[in-house]
């Protein structure tokens, strides 16, 4: 008892001791028995939604998982679980149990969603995706024509080969081709914005081999029914990336855009990365009868609005900067200005034609899908809310706003 | 006239020494009177015995008396002395003499020991810079001191300590400089040492502070002596003890730590990015390991999938887990640690080449360890060496906040940190806050804190601590 | 254990945390669900609130340099007055340790530990918070002083970044003053914590001129507020709602910075640091209003106090982000009567009865 006593003054003479017992009993015995979590949780790279065959109700997920190996070199292994539920969130729980590990989206890259939702309500299958908070909003989302599984087994296959990834392929089309990321972000703000419109990208998956980034996914049998699954069915399938995009509003498509499509949209939005303008039959001092490709390396657009007489007007200034890169004439010889640096009043009036016709093309497409893609709702709104407000009333449908909208067009030609 | 019994009076002394067998005794029977001698052989110079008193002395002709004597006697440390005194002095190498005809006694101080030269400290290497370095000898010491101070400024203040031991310990201060009030402090906490003995200057350092259990230093030391200059120029005070090469400054803080003799012999702004290097180097060995474990554990989504993937892979065939892991690793570089300093030093590559191809090579293939914890621990066990004079405090620390990263996370490893801080910042001794210039945020302070200004820049004392003077330059 | 005295920067950094701390994370999107980006507005009439209440402090300060608040409130208004008025503070801050405590918990579960109880962060965070709580004043003004700097890095990093993300506007006008006004009395917990000035009052070390270093520290905070709401809206337009938690989310709008991963990692531990600083703060608060009604008991008592009824409360109350809303919409704003309406109202009867004494005189 004496000896007790000692030892408790001991301890309360220095509470460093008494710190130094509490920490290592209460903390190391929680963390010597904690296993890793990158053990229990199946690394997911890519979800796949698609509807599940012969049922109405059920929905298809496939994940693209990275498998661990025990290993020295760099080489990453990947596979396709799929699996099955009434609804998205049931069929990611049976996923996991196929595996025998929880499933972690917190890497999650690409959702990939068959073109089938697009045509009723994409939102509905992502909703439970939107509120996990594990996976990030910046999730690019691709929709393709075959289907998410499927398109899966392609990626794995090239992500397993560590040849040309699907990131880099996304991650170029946003940057070059839509001038903006398709992501689930830039979906929902679409959607719950003023226009409810938004942009997706497109990536098809081509039976034919000639096209298109060449790999096939040729995995064993599927099994159906309401469980996860670890194998896919044999396909000789390509990625065909040609920088489509679809038009979606109220989050169904309603708009197949094809590369060209967009480089008109783009100039409106400002956003235009990489093109080019071809002006036909072009005569000149330098050139007669010529085909004139001009890459155009800048672009800036300025947009000021007004309320004339009750109508919106949009004055839109385009610069553009623009640089030769290809004459093709019959017997062309050149003998000075071979960059074509000081163009002439031809070729600007030329370019600034076809540029207004872009632009006028990409704004038809717009209006006809009623898809406010370029926001100008917003820059009205932001002007005056009350002119914008009595605009609105006195349309007939007010959600076809942009046919009413007057835009006057302003391109200038700059060259390198 | 016979004032004293010399035969008696040695027979009594060396009885007080309990007849030890360096005592030596001689007497010198002259015309009127007796002259005795006592000394230790073992750390007195018996040729200035000789030459200088006992040949003088012997050879004189004519009536001896006490003034004769001490005129005759050639050596430079003579005093008179009490009764009181004798054994303390002979017990520190004087000899002292005494007449029948008087009452009173000398001593003189032939005090020999032999002692290593002021080589350059295994500690404090420098690339350029004195290389120097105190001894075991407080004379020596006192030596190197007082040649980098030919002025009057330099006050030396003589303690003894140690009721067995009677170490000597000498305070050093600027007195125009100096806080007195710090001076005072400092003799008052020596002076009321009851203690057996002091063997070397760290026995002294708890009794200097006000929180002797803290794991923290709290005192600062070095043993180069223009570290110790360039300190008391900065206003603290020194304190040099006898048989220890290792002298105590304080007040101290810890950025003290932080800074090291190369900075002040090399390019400022390779100074500045030095400390850097050494502040990145303090957390890495910190909290590397800790956050590693953290991330494993608890917060792998926040790895990138590219390391993700690199550490699955590795981490797959461990059969540890994780925390079991590291602290298996960090457990063999410790004992390797230990082993490389006690092992002669001809065995040494022996025991680095079995070190390594354990730890590198032979584990990882094994499948006992992972190639992503060895790096991990190596870097924090290689970042501890940046401050080697906390490499003990760190040590411990890392333990500390692996353990809480290990079983808490991330929450743990910041908790612990704002936890450390907290403490750090109620250490305060002399009135100098711990974490001074940082916390509290001195902005004149920082020209030699996280960066070093350039020295013509430096014209002020630091104000972390008190100072009488804090003027160094116009 | 007796405080030593703060200087006026730390001071004015402990205001920076108060007010900045409470702000930045599920308030953003609350404000925007109420009042769309007229939620700024809300933020503009609250913050000119609490602007009000650090300009009391400074008068307060100055006409009595050496008064604690207490000594204040029982010579002017008595003893019973003093104990009622500081159950009530107590009372405040207790709700307020209950509120962030739950709002931080959920974040830190739905983000990065998904699988771990309240056991686990209870254990980290009770005794580094308690240990806040009790050491001296000035160790936690040093302390809060060194973490200073890091905070304001990580702010300037995250509020930089962010405005990298946004690429949209929102609609602008689409509220009115009236749910401007509803909104902001719905979220008046999140504010009004600046009162703790008056219960530091005395051991602050206060000298002419120093009330604008605390007008400066305070406007900075809340600027950086603003910065990260506006980054919030901006960043977000109409899908704000979707997102509880802003200062994680604009990070996350960032996507893969440099190959080192998701950034958002950083906004994860910036409230980590908030929060265990707030808390301190607060439950210092809770032990000095507890100590000023028991003057007998010890700050052991306080602390013993608090952790009983926390711990019980907090394995009984709300667990879920919804709920933890409804609680501090319903509930709390009733308890910043105390700081908008109880403590003002004492400051300026103090200086109506002074000013009576010496007309009278």
């Amino acid at each position: 008892m004496a000896r007790i006593k000692e030892y408790l003054k001991i301890l309360t003479k220095s509470p460093i001791i008494l710190i130094a017992i509490f920490t290592i009993l209460t903390f190391g015995s929680v963390s010597l028995g904690k296993n890793a979590e990158i053990n229990q949780y199946a690394i997911v790279t890519a979800i796949g939604i698609d509807k599940a065959e012969n049922s109405d109700n059920e929905v298809e997920i496939s994940l693209l998982i990275f498998v661990p190996v025990a290993q020295q070199s760099f080489t990453e292994k990947y596979k396709v679980i799929k699996a099955k539920g009434e609804s998205v969130s049931e069929a990611i729980d049976f996923a996991g149990l196929s595996i025998g590990r929880r499933v972690g989206l917190n890497h999650v890259k690409i959702l990939v969603i068959n073109e089938e939702y697009f045509n009723e309500n994409a939102s509905v299958e992502m909703d439970f995706l939107v509120r996990d908070k594990n996976l990030a909003l910046s999730t690019s989302v691709v929709c393709t024509d075959a289907k998410a599984s499927e398109f899966l087994e392609a990626v794995e296959k090239l992500d397993s080969e560590g040849s040309i990834k699907i990131d880099d392929i996304i991650e170029f089309n946003n940057e070059y081709v839509y001038s903006n990321e398709s992501t689930l972000e830039t979906f929902y703000k679409g959607l719950y914005g003023p226009s409810k419109s938004s942009l997706v990208s497109f990536i098809a998956l081509s039976e034919n081999s000639d096209e298109g980034v060449t790999v096939s996914a040729n995995n064993g049998e599927g099994q159906a029914g309401n469980s996860g699954s670890q194998n896919s069915s044999q396909s000789e399938k390509t990625i065909q990336n040609d920088g489509s995009t679809i038009l979606c509003r109220e989050g169904r498509e309603v708009c197949h855009l094809n590369s060209e499509d967009m480089k008109k949209i783009n100039f409106l939005r400002g956003s235009f990365a990489k093109g080019a303008i071809t002006i036909e039959n072009f005569s000149d001092d330098v050139f007669h009868d010529a085909r004139l490709t001009f890459d155009i390396y800048e672009s800036y657009i300025n947009k000021r609005v007004k309320f004339e007489n009750n109508i919106p007007i949009v004055n839109t200034d385009v610069r553009v900067f623009v640089k030769l890169t290809e004459a093709k004439e019959n017997d062309l010889e050149i003998k000075e200005n071979v960059d074509y640096k000081n163009m002439s009043t031809e070729a600007v009036n030329a370019l600034e034609k076809e540029i207004k016709n872009l632009i006028k093309e990409g704004l038809d497409i717009l209006r006809e899908n009623q898809c406010d893609i370029i926001d100008v709702y917003t820059l009205l709104y932001n002007h005056d809310p009350n002119a914008m407000q009595k605009f609105l009333k006195s349309l007939e449908d007010e959600e076809d706003y942009l046919n009413h909208i007057i835009f006057k067009i302003s391109p200038q030609i700059y060259s390198s | 006239m016979i004032f004293l019994n010399v035969d008696k009076k040695i027979k009594t002394i060396k009885k007080q020494l309990h007849n030890s067998f360096d005592v030596v005794d001689r007497v010198i029977d002259m015309e009127n009177v007796k002259v005795g001698f006592i000394y230790l052989k073992s750390f007195t110079d018996n040729f200035i015995f000789s030459s200088a008193i006992y040949e003088p002395i012997s050879n004189f002709q004519g009536n001896l008396d006490f003034e004769t004597i001490k005129q005759l006697i050639q050596a430079n440390d003579t005093k008179e002395i009490e009764e009181k005194d004798v054994l303390n002095n002979i017990l520190k190498g004087a000899v002292v003499v005494f007449l029948s005809s008087s009452t009173k006694m000398l001593a003189v101080d032939i005090q020999k020991f032999t002692t290593r030269t002021p080589t350059e400290p295994p500690t404090s290497p420098v690339i350029q810079g004195p290389r120097e370095g105190f001894t075991e000898d407080i004379k020596t010491n006192i030596g190197l001191l007082r040649k980098r101070f030919y002025s009057s400024d330099l006050v030396l203040k003589n303690l003894s300590v140690g009721r067995k031991t009677k170490t000597t310990i000498v305070i050093a201060y600027l007195d125009s400089v100096a806080s007195k009030k710090v001076v005072k402090e400092v003799e008052k906490r020596i002076k009321s040492i009851d203690i057996d003995g002091v063997v070397d200057s760290y026995y002294l350092m708890p009794y200097l502070i006000s929180r002797p259990n803290s794991l923290f230093k709290q005192v600062g030391n070095s043993e180069k002596p223009d570290i110790v200059s360039s300190k008391l120029l900065e206003g603290r005070v020194a304190i040099l003890v006898d048989n220890s090469p290792m002298v105590l400054t304080v007040p101290f803080v810890l950025l003290e730590e932080l800074q090291n003799p190369n900075d002040y012999y090399t390019n400022y702004i390779y100074a500045s990015l030095l400390r850097f290097v050494r502040l990145i180097g303090v957390f890495l060995a910190l909290l590397g390991p800790g956050i590693y474990i953290a991330l494993q554990l608890y917060h792998y989504n926040v790895l990138p999938i590219k390391y993700l993937i690199t550490i699955a892979d590795s981490t797959q065939q461990i059969p540890f887990t994780p925390f079991i892991e590291i602290l298996f690793i960090s457990l063999l570089f410790q004992i390797l640690y230990e082993v490389s300093l006690r092992l002669p030093s001809y065995l040494g590559l022996a025991t680095s080449v079995v070190g390594a191809l354990i730890l590198g090579d032979t584990g990882v293939k094994a499948g006992l360890i992972s190639p992503p914890a060895v790096i991990v621990v190596a870097i924090a066990k290689i970042a501890l060496y940046t401050i080697p004079e906390q490499s003990a405090q760190i040590t411990v620390l890392q333990f500390f906040f692996l353990l809480i990263g290990a079983s808490v996370g991330l929450l743990g490893l910041i908790g612990g940190s704002i936890y450390l801080i907290a403490y750090l910042n109620s250490l305060e001794n002399y009135h100098t806050p711990y974490l001074a210039p940082f916390s509290p945020f001195i902005l004149k302070d920082n020209k030699d804190g996280l960066v070093r200004a350039s020295l013509q820049n430096m014209k002020e004392r630091p104000y972390s601590f008190s100072n009488q003077n804090h003027r160094r330059q116009k | 254990m007796k405080d030593r005295s703060i200087n006026i920067w730390q001071a004015g950094i402990f205001l920076f945390i108060i007010i900045f701390a409470n702000k930045i994370l599920v308030l953003p999107s609350l404000l925007y669900s109420g009042a769309n980006i007229e939620g700024m507005f809300c933020y503009l009439i609250s913050f000119l609130l609490e602007i009000g209440l650090i300009t009391l402090f400074i008068f307060l300060k100055r006409k009595y340099p050496t008064y604690s608040f207490s000594r204040l409130v029982k010579e002017k208004l008595g003893i019973i007055t003093l104990k009622i008025i500081y159950v009530l503070i107590a009372f405040f801050f207790f709700c307020k340790l209950i509120l962030i405590y739950n709002v931080t918990y959920i974040f830190f579960k739905d983000l990065i530990y998904k699988t771990s109880g309240n056991f686990l962060f209870l254990i980290c965070l009770l005794p580094i918070v308690n240990y806040l709580a009790v050491c001296d004043l000035r160790s936690f003004g040093r302390t809060v002083q060194l973490f200073f700097p890091v905070i304001l890095i990580i702010l300037l990093f995250c509020v930089i970044t962010s405005f990298i993300g946004i690429d949209g506007m929102p609609l602008f006008f689409q509220s009115d003053a009236s749910d401007v006004f509803l909104t902001t009395i719905k979220h008046t917990t999140a504010f009004g914590d600046v009162i703790f000035l008056f219960l530091f009052m005395d051991k602050i070390e206060f000298k002419k001129g120093d009330g604008k270093k605390l007008f400066f520290l305070s406007s900075l905070a809340m600027i950086f507020v603003c910065l990260i709401m506006l980054a919030f809206y901006f960043s977000y337009t109409y899908t704000s709602f979707m997102h509880p938690y802003a200062i994680f989310e604009i990070l996350g709008n960032v996507k893969d910075y440099g190959g080192l991963g998701r950034i958002d990692v950083v906004a994860v531990i910036i409230v980590m640091i908030l929060t265990y600083l707030q808390m301190g703060v607060y439950l210092k608060c809770f032990t000095l209003s507890f100590h000023v009604v028991f003057p007998k008991l010890s700050d052991a008592y306080a602390l013993t106090t608090f952790n009983t009824i926390f711990l019980i409360l907090v394995f009984l109350l709300i667990r879920n982000l919804e709920r933890t809303i409804t609680y501090g919409e319903n509930f709390l704003p009733y308890i910043s009567l105390i700081s908008f309406v109880l403590i003002p109202l004492c400051v300026i009867v103090f200086l109506v009865i002074r000013r009576n004494k010496n007309g009278k005189n």
